[in-house]
């Protein structure tokens, strides 16, 4: 209803994954800034966030969803799906297509699904299990109408995060925003005070160009 | 434009007016409040000597040590020295107004202050009454003129002197002038303390968000790293969502503030002792002034939101025997109980726990026949042999999960065990019951939880089980109890809702009919906004962990006990959903709020809403609802009663057959006879 969503968001970003693959700690250092140990989500959440004039909502899901009914509620209308999966378990990356292709089929046809490896603070590069082209292939895969050049710009939409230290969440998020709600650069630095939750005392995940990972 | 600012421990709030009309004049400079966060504020009002209620108050709060994980970011507790007698002063200089209730100890005036000041905390020990802080309230109309204040003081108080440093206090480093010094953050460690630790803070960059207003800027460039790191806090109120008071003692002292920024990140303000509504003078008149520059043309602000919520219930809200039962202790409980261990009078017993819960100490006694593991009928000798049966009984199933084929446990590790193994370990762990690394009740609660999963392959586990059984097995504080207690609570009644999808359907039709019947502009509301709002997706997690994620622990097992006494209604939860939409839920159709943000509005407010409150209005609720002498058919069999007492009336109002959709049948006419589902 019109009436009512005098602030309606621009841009609906699920989250979906394996139980304790750690979504609720990427949004909650993207949101908070900070990472800290998590309750299993029961339920919905959501966060808001602003990006340039935009309204983002974020929803957070249950990896273990008792009520089905609700993963469609969630994928209804998502303009971007995060699939997350822990990169030290493998069975949370096979779920993505086995748990969550189907349960997209309700989101937004054009929907950006981006594949993220959580955890990359414990990856033991010896012993991985999925490498970064699996990643890499699977996010491909899922998003057959990514044009070349946008991915030789932009990069695939795989990344490898840590919510623990802070790495490439910002980059994860920024890249989504700027796919499906791009801004303009002289958008960027008039908004940039507002919209950035970065951590003042990490200089470094300022500004400058996109850090891809793979 | 008003600021918060948190530095360690303690709130700073300084309002600051506008320039307005001369250009060269400042007219005000509002006041500034210091107010620390943590558990043991107390703002004390003048000509008023609270050294009495003081210590009411600490007791109070004793109880929030005990469950500190559970009173989110509160645990920043006083060191808890009854020997020490501090002093409570108020100063308000408003136009130059000292005011001070005097007690010995130290006393310090802060100009242009409303400041709190508490120790920093290391470990109080529990149920040892904490220090009341030293309180300065001053508010003055600008920093110059209150030098030339006059001081009125309290008839007990002493004239407010400048603060001298007392060693020998806690308070042993205040800050003398919070408007302008904050480069001296009081605890360096508070940041990396437990008030981050709840999942609603602000960031510790937060003042980020004041960037956009120019007059913020002086504030922000005072700022070193260092500042932040030691938690420094820092908003303009000028740019937040909302600011919200939530009272939750009845003379309307004690209670939380929460600040919600337009990024929907919630800082809540814990006020243990009282306090609270002298800081809600200040920020009524930021209220004011806020409204006043949206007339100005900042109409792009339409979030700005200052609510206080009173804990107050007029009595025809309420049960009409509300107020007659206690809570159930030992001697009750043993009044019950024949020679023999049989429990009479078990509707009464049920009515008494229904009203007024049960005794903290006694719940291992009484929870086993709530939760279906002991019949109430059954005696000592009985009870003994049950236990025996049971103890067998679960050995076996322990049995039969460590020895099953590889095959199947290598399926059990995958589907089961590993989501159990990851849940436990984030399970209640600042429960003191499962507090610390390595604790051996973590096991308990894995092995309880990977043995029921076995015993019932159709139930297996689903998240939100440990939550269920970690306040069980803390209360039995005995693994194969708590198991076959949590084994009656997951499935003999229908209280909890078991993973399938048509319970939790059937619960979530009862309960739209119930707030269509009960509260019809919200249902309204509702309908308005469309199927997704009537999912009622913000109850979902209420009903699915019986709100214990909603209310803190000791609340929440009093919700669930009286949910247990399967009083009048079997569904008691729903009435309680309703409860808290009518408690707190004007909001949401005052700013006619869309489907997500009324999501966001109840979650905000998980853990800071008022149990006791939303009960007593949920048991009224409840009679309310067995006046009617008329029910539409979808409500039909929501009070109807398995083994109701023999002095209950019943309820048997006249069913109205209303419009239900075409391909569903109506609930009464094709079940008119038995009415209640589920169990028993």
């Amino acid at each position: 209803m019109s009436q009512s969503g005098k602030r309606k968001a621009d841009l609906k970003v699920i989250i979906l994954g394996d139980y304790a693959v750690g979504k609720t700690s990427l949004i909650c250092r993207y949101i908070d800034g900070t990472f800290r140990k998590q309750d299993s989500t029961v339920g919905a959440a959501f966060f808001f966030k602003p990006w340039g004039p935009y309204n983002i909502a974020v929803w957070d899901t249950a990896g273990d969803e008792r009520y089905s009914g609700l993963s469609h509620f969630y994928c209804r209308s998502a303009g971007a799906a995060i699939l997350a999966f822990d990169l030290n378990c493998p069975k949370t990356f096979e779920s993505l297509w086995a748990r969550f292709g189907s349960i997209l089929d309700a989101a937004n046809e054009d929907c950006l699904k981006v594949v993220v490896g959580t955890k990359s603070d414990e990856v033991d590069e010896k012993t991985r299990d999925v490498s970064s082209e699996e990643g890499r292939r699977l996010a491909l895969e899922l998003n057959p109408d990514l044009d070349e050049a946008y991915i030789e710009k932009a990069g695939a939409p795989y990344f490898e995060t840590s919510a623990l230290d802070n790495k490439n969440v910002t980059e994860m998020f920024e890249y989504i925003f700027q796919r499906c709600l791009p801004l303009s650069a002289d958008q960027h630095r008039r908004y940039k005070g507002k919209t950035s939750t970065i951590d003042l005392l990490e200089q470094s995940s300022d500004g400058g160009g996109r850090k891809k990972c793979c | 434009m008003a600021n918060i600012e948190i530095d360690g421990d303690k709130l700073v709030v300084v309002t600051e007016q506008a320039v307005h009309g001369g250009g060269n004049n400042i007219r005000s400079n509002g006041g500034a409040a210091q107010v620390v966060e943590g558990a043991s504020n107390n703002i004390i009002d003048h000509n008023i000597n609270l050294n009495e209620s003081k210590f009411e108050t600490s007791s109070s709060q004793s109880t929030d040590v005990d469950t500190p994980s559970l009173s989110s970011d509160s645990n920043n507790q006083s060191p808890c020295d009854a020997g020490l007698t501090s002093a409570q002063s108020l100063q308000v200089t408003e136009g130059g107004i000292n005011c001070s209730d005097g007690l010995p100890g130290p006393k310090y005036k802060a100009r242009v202050s409303l400041g709190i000041h508490i120790p920093q905390a290391t470990a109080p020990p529990p149920n040892t009454p904490a220090m009341t802080p030293d309180v300065n309230i001053t508010e003055s109309k600008s920093r110059t003129s209150s030098s030339s204040s006059t001081t009125t003081s309290g008839p007990d108080s002493r004239p407010a002197t400048p603060y001298t440093p007392d060693e020998n206090s806690p308070c042993s480093s205040p800050r003398h002038d919070s408007a302008g010094d904050h480069s001296q953050p009081e605890s360096p460690g508070s940041c990396s303390s437990s008030s981050y630790s709840h999942n609603l803070t602000f960031p510790e960059n937060a003042m980020a968000l004041s960037g956009m207003s120019p007059s913020a800027q002086p504030h922000r460039e005072k700022r070193s790293a260092r500042d932040q790191l030691c938690g420094v806090f820092s908003v303009d109120l000028g740019q937040m969502r909302s600011l919200r008071l939530f009272y939750n003692d009845t003379a309307c002292t004690q209670g939380q503030i929460v600040i919600a920024s337009r990024e929907s990140q919630y800082k809540i303000l814990h006020f243990h002792n009282g306090g609270l509504d002298k800081l809600a003078e200040i920020f009524d008149d930021w209220s004011l002034f806020a409204q006043e520059t949206d007339e100005v043309g900042e109409g792009d602000k339409p979030y700005k939101q200052f609510l206080v919520v009173k804990p107050h219930l007029s009595d025809d809200q309420c049960h009409p025997e509300e107020h007659l039962y206690p809570v159930v202790c030992e001697d009750f409980w043993k009044l019950h109980m024949t020679e023999d261990g049989r429990i009479e009078d078990v509707f009464e017993l049920r009515k008494a726990i229904f009203f007024g819960g049960v005794d903290p100490a006694i719940r291992h006694e009484v929870w086993p026949f709530l939760l279906h593991y002991f019949p109430f009928d059954s005696t000592f000798e009985d009870r003994e042999s049950i236990r025996n049966d049971k103890y067998i009984h679960y050995q076996n199933i322990r049995k039969v999960r460590e020895s099953q084929s590889p095959e199947a446990q290598e399926w059990f590790w995958r589907n089961i065990q590993c989501i159990v193994e990851k849940d436990v370990v984030r399970t209640d762990r600042s429960h003191p019951y499962f507090r610390g690394e390595n604790n051996p009740n973590i096991v308990v609660l894995k092995n309880i939880l990977l043995n029921y999963a076995v015993a019932n392959p159709d139930m297996g586990y689903t998240q939100g089980m440990s939550d269920l059984l970690a306040p069980v097995l803390a209360a039995t504080q005995q693994e194969v109890e708590a198991y076959w207690c949590f084994s009656g609570l997951m499935t003999r009644t229908i209280f909890v809702s078991s993973p399938k999808d048509c319970d939790m359907d059937r619960q979530l039709n009862f309960l739209r009919e119930l707030l269509r019947v009960t509260l019809p502009k919200f249902h309204y509301h509702l309908k308005l906004l469309g199927q997704d709002a009537l999912e009622l997706l913000f109850c979902h997690r209420w009903i699915l962990l019986c709100f214990k994620r909603e209310f803190c622990e000791v609340e929440a097992l009093q919700v669930w006990e009286a949910c247990w006494a399967r009083y009048q209604t079997d569904y008691f939860h729903l009435f309680v959903c309703v409860a808290i939409v009518a408690i707190y839920g004007d909001d949401v159709v005052e700013q006619r709020l869309p489907a997500d943000e009324i999501l966001l509005h109840f979650s905000s407010l998980a853990m800071h809403m008022n149990g006791r409150l939303v009960l007593r209005k949920a048991r009224g609720l409840l009679h309310e609802f067995r006046k009617k002498p008329k029910i539409p058919c979808t409500l039909y069999g929501l009070c109807s009663q398995v083994n109701a007492g023999m002095w209950d009336s019943g309820h048997a109002p006249t069913v109205e057959c209303i419009t239900h959709p075409a391909d569903e049948v109506c609930p009464y006419n094709s079940n008119p006879s038995s009415p209640v589902f589920g169990d028993e």
